[in-house]
């Protein structure tokens, strides 16, 4: 079997508190290949951000701390990999798209500026030149007028243009793998569609493989090829997006279905209540045993309390569940 | 007079002409003082038992449109009616005891609730102030606010930062159902928070309305949210109404195009492309123009696919249709 | 960065919290200690000193420090141990006097220029005024003016230092009055007093006690330098500065003489300052949390 570009492996990330560790992360296991898009989905504190943010070593340590588990990119073991090495890797093979560009944005620097800095740096390119590739890269991401905006400050832009900056920035080197977590959670929904638009042709002209985190399925439904569902630090479902929306295995993400309103509702002109999922998101603080989903789960048994499901193969598609009962009726 | 049984079908609210402007910059030695127009005439009414969506982007001024029912900012021009009763003028000292039929559950549950107070402290202080109770009674009433928002009663002495954001949201919730109000604006209350708990939220908004009739001013940028939720829902684009009707109509048929590009954006896990045929470019192109300069004409007209020349000249005025659906378009109003 | 978010609320706030409050805030503790101390020092100086501080000896100048005279002598022969810590009194006096008046009175004043703009526009002209000269030198210009006693320095300093207060204490109105938790309270029917005592005073507290420890600290500064140059506390009250500042003439025969008030002033700022970084990280539950 071939490597593929990401291959993430029992990945532990701890958070060392004052009030205890936190077990963001518990063997997490996935893999990218070359150019496909893989969503990251889950609720608050799944752990869906912190493992993607684990992959550059992006996390303040402390208190973030790696505990354990592999992530090899092209075939190359990143948790040893040092500093400089890693910097390298970032924006040059792995880009990064986050949630808020504002803050990822020097506030005195105008756009021109940041932009042209790293390709200076990195590349030697003369100042005209760089200039010239920057608004290359400006048109590229549907900026408007883009040599007005290379002379702005980022605060002079919206959040869906600074957001087309940030990309403009993280695929400036045609990366193998974008990592971008929640990048349209800050935004309207019309500039939302416009930015994972942009993401999904960017990416597909240069074959560019994508993390995408969200907590949106609805996103999820329009730009995966493949899902992977976590939940209090673990991965529940691992699918293909299709195998997902048709056929969701573990219960959790069959709550997640049927907590979401639909645009398109079951029963004309009767408001259904939704189904809820009862209860909280368990802390991780406590190392939890058993299943993590299990007090809040219908199709609870004695053995979901005692033991803690692991992720296995559901069927030949790659459709993988971490779900003692699953293929059952849950 | 507010204590009658109201007949099913009484206005509750009704605005007309309502707009709200800040001074937003002024220039050097104070000249040319520039104006944003958040809410520019505006036009509704809510009757009993009815959920009113106001949908739209940030920047549309929906928020702005919110507060401005409660009297929570002082409306520039326009007519606020509540039971038929004149507000908009109304002094602040005057105002205060009709707060009591109009509350608020604001966005942010961790912002809204005071972090000095007691949950026991910020329950029982609309009830003193509107003298619902008398003191002795205060604590049995706070306790049954909690039980109809399905928090337990041993929380009174508890602090806001103990809880999580669903939990909060449902004592913002409790805190607008203290003085029983006849209408209660819900400004994106559940978009902070995770899908798993917006479930909950939604579901008890939609029983206390069966229980008790409220009338909900629900404020919102999610489209699905407002789709389960709503029984009327207003379109809003720079500060105007650009679509009204009942929701079954305006999502089945929607009439505005800014009204059917924002359900196009939506990414709807029921309505998903198969793979390989996803969703691109059927998308709005650029974004909302500044509310400090608008365009002229129909606002919408820099984005819109169908506009033409009249549109820039004139501005449509909301017109009524069948059923109550009203549109602002030139082109589709016909 | 993300990791605010990506962390579960409950989680962080739900934690139990096993470590009591003064293992948590170990320089809040430390600061505590030091100033309890300190006051202890100011409040027992008739007990603890054995010898009058002002008693003169013209037989036992400037010696040494001994069995008899703990901290040695000054150059009219006065104990310098029973000066220190009649000194203690000086500076705790001037620090906690100033503190409660300037932060009072410039919570009032803030409070009002937070509420009117027409008074904020005038108040905060004259404000930016005072704050343009040093505080250093307001306070030697006020003290030219009246006679050299405790109650003229504090006032000098008060006036010295209250423009920052006035400052601070406006910003956090204004940030208040905006809080979405203020807008509720006026939508639960709430008026304009209620809004202030329950809502706004409370919430404004926890920075302007941060802020007051650092006008205390700032004071006894200042105090000792107006005593060293002599405008200060008149000398025949002893204070540590113008103990330093007579000590100055024969540092290289008696060090002591310098030395012992400007340890004793050093390490009472040092705590107050302690107190006050560890009260913020304490109060500001924000930067708590960053600091996890």
């Amino acid at each position: 079997m071939t490597e593929p570009l990401l291959r993430i492996d029992q990945l532990r990330v701890r958070f060392d508190t004052p009030e205890g560790v936190v077990h963001a992360v518990n063997d997490v296991s996935f893999q990218v290949g070359a150019g496909e898009t893989l969503a990251i989905v889950g609720e608050s504190g799944c752990g869906k951000s912190v493992t993607a943010l684990s992959i550059l070593r992006l996390l303040p340590s402390p208190p973030a701390r790696l505990a354990g588990g592999s992530i090899r990119f092209q075939g190359q073991e990143l948790t040893s990999l040092g500093e400089t090495a890693l910097r390298q890797l970032r924006g040059d093979r792995i880009g990064m798209v986050f949630q808020e560009p504002m803050t990822s944005l020097n506030p005195v620097l105008t756009i021109g500026r940041r932009l042209t800095e790293g390709l200076r740096r990195h590349h030697g390119l003369s100042r005209r030149a760089a200039r010239e590739r920057v608004l290359a890269l400006l048109e590229r991401v549907q900026i408007p007028d883009p040599s007005r905006r290379l002379d702005q400050y980022p605060h002079e832009l919206s959040g869906g243009m600074r957001q087309r900056v940030m990309i403009a920035i993280a695929v400036a080197c045609a990366p193998s793998l974008l990592i971008a977590d929640e990048p349209t959670t800050a935004l309207d929904v019309t500039i939302q569609a416009q930015v994972l638009d942009l993401i999904g042709e960017l990416c597909e002209a240069m074959g560019t493989a994508v993390i995408l985190v969200t907590h949106d399925l609805g996103v999820v439904g329009d730009v995966a090829d493949r899902v992977v569902v976590m939940y209090a630090g673990r991965v529940v479902e691992d699918a293909a997006v299709d195998d997902l929306f048709s056929r969701p295995l573990h219960p959790y993400t069959q709550g997640l279905f049927a907590a979401r309103p639909n645009l398109t509702p079951t029963v004309a002109g009767q408001r259904a209540r939704l189904t809820e999922i009862p209860g909280m998101v368990p802390s991780l603080r406590a190392g939890v045993t058993g299943c993590a989903f299990a007090p809040r789960c219908r199709a609870a048994t004695a053995q979901c309390r005692a033991q803690t499901p692991l992720l296995r193969p559901f069927d030949s598609s790659g459709h993988a569940v971490a779900c003692h009962h699953a293929g059952g009726d849950a | 007079m507010l204590q009658d049984a109201p007949s099913p079908a009484e206005t509750v609210l009704d605005v007309a002409g309502l707009a709200k402007s800040f001074t937003v910059a002024r220039s050097w030695l104070g000249r040319g003082r520039k104006s944003l127009r958040a809410v520019d005439g505006v036009d509704f009414s809510i009757r009993r038992g009815e959920t009113l969506s106001l949908v739209g982007e940030s920047g549309s001024g929906k928020s702005t449109l919110a507060r401005l029912c409660l009297k929570l900012i002082e409306p520039t021009a326009g007519r606020i009616q509540l039971f038929g009763r004149s507000i908009e003028s109304l002094p602040p000292r005057a105002m205060r005891p009709l707060r009591r039929n109009l509350q608020m559950v604001f966005q942010d549950p961790f912002a809204s609730l005071n972090p000095r107070l007691t949950v026991g402290q910020i329950l029982g202080e609309p009830i003193r102030n509107f003298r619902i109770a008398p003191e002795a009674d205060i604590a049995a009433r706070v306790e049954a606010l909690l039980a109809r928002v399905g928090l337990p009663a041993d929380v009174v002495s508890r602090r806001a930062h103990e809880f999580s954001g669903g939990q909060r949201q449902r004592i913002g919730i409790a805190r607008a159902l203290a003085p029983e109000p006849q209408l209660i604006v819900l400004d994106e209350p559940v978009s902070a928070l995770d899908v798993s708990v917006q479930a909950q939220v939604l579901n008890l908004l939609g029983d206390l309305q069966a229980q008790a009739g409220y009338a909900y001013l629900f404020v919102s940028h999610d489209l699905a949210v407002v789709r389960h939720i709503s029984h009327r829902v207003a379109v809003m684009y720079l500060g105007r109404i650009v679509e009204i009707g009942p929701v079954e109509r305006l999502f089945s048929a929607p009439r505005h195009p800014y009204t059917e590009a924002l359900l196009a954006a939506v990414p709807d896990p029921a309505t998903r492309h198969r793979a390989g045929t996803r969703r691109r470019g059927t998308g709005l192109r650029g974004e909302i123009p500044s509310p400090i300069d608008p365009p002229s004409g129909c606002a919408f007209r820099t984005r819109c696919p169908l506009a033409t020349e009249r549109c820039a000249r004139e501005r449509p005025a909301l017109m009524a249709g069948k059923d109550g659906h009203a549109v602002a378009c030139h082109v589709r109003q016909d | 960065m993300a990791t605010a978010s990506a962390l579960d609320d409950d989680a962080v706030t739900h934690a139990v919290r096993r470590r009591p409050a003064w293992r948590r805030h170990p320089t809040v503790t430390a600061g505590l200690i030091i100033l309890g101390l300190v006051c202890a020092m100011a409040i027992a100086a008739p007990w603890l000193a054995s010898i009058d501080p002002t008693a003169l000896s013209t037989a036992k100048r400037l010696r040494p420090p001994s069995p008899e005279f703990w901290f040695g002598t000054d150059m009219m022969g006065r104990d310098v141990w029973s000066r220190t810590l009649y000194g203690a009194r000086v500076s705790v006096i001037t620090g906690l006097t100033v503190a409660a008046l300037a932060t009072g009175i410039g919570l009032l004043l803030g409070l009002l220029a937070g509420f009117d703009r027409t008074i904020d526009a005038v108040m905060m002209r004259i404000m930016d005024g005072l704050m343009a000269i040093p505080a250093i030198l307001l306070a030697i210009a006020l003290m030219a003016l009246t006679r050299a006693s405790l109650g003229n320095v504090i006032i000098a300093i008060v006036v010295a230092e209250v423009p920052r207060v006035v400052r601070l204490a406006r910003g956090i109105v204004l940030t208040l009055r905006e809080a979405t938790f203020v807008e509720a309270a006026t939508a639960s029917g709430t008026g304009f007093f209620g809004l202030l005592f329950r809502h706004i005073l409370p919430n404004a507290v926890a920075p302007l006690v941060v802020q007051s420890t650092y006008i205390a600290a700032s004071a006894m500064i200042t105090e000792a330098i107006l005593s060293f140059i002599g405008a200060g506390v008149p000398s025949s009250t002893p204070s540590w500065g113008n103990m330093m500042a007579e000590g100055r003439t024969v540092f290289q025969v008696a060090p002591q003489l310098v030395l012992f008030p400007g340890l004793c002033l050093s390490v009472t700022v040092l705590a107050i300052n302690m107190l006050g970084d560890g009260l913020r990280d304490m109060l500001d539950p924000r930067l708590a949390r960053r600091m996890k």
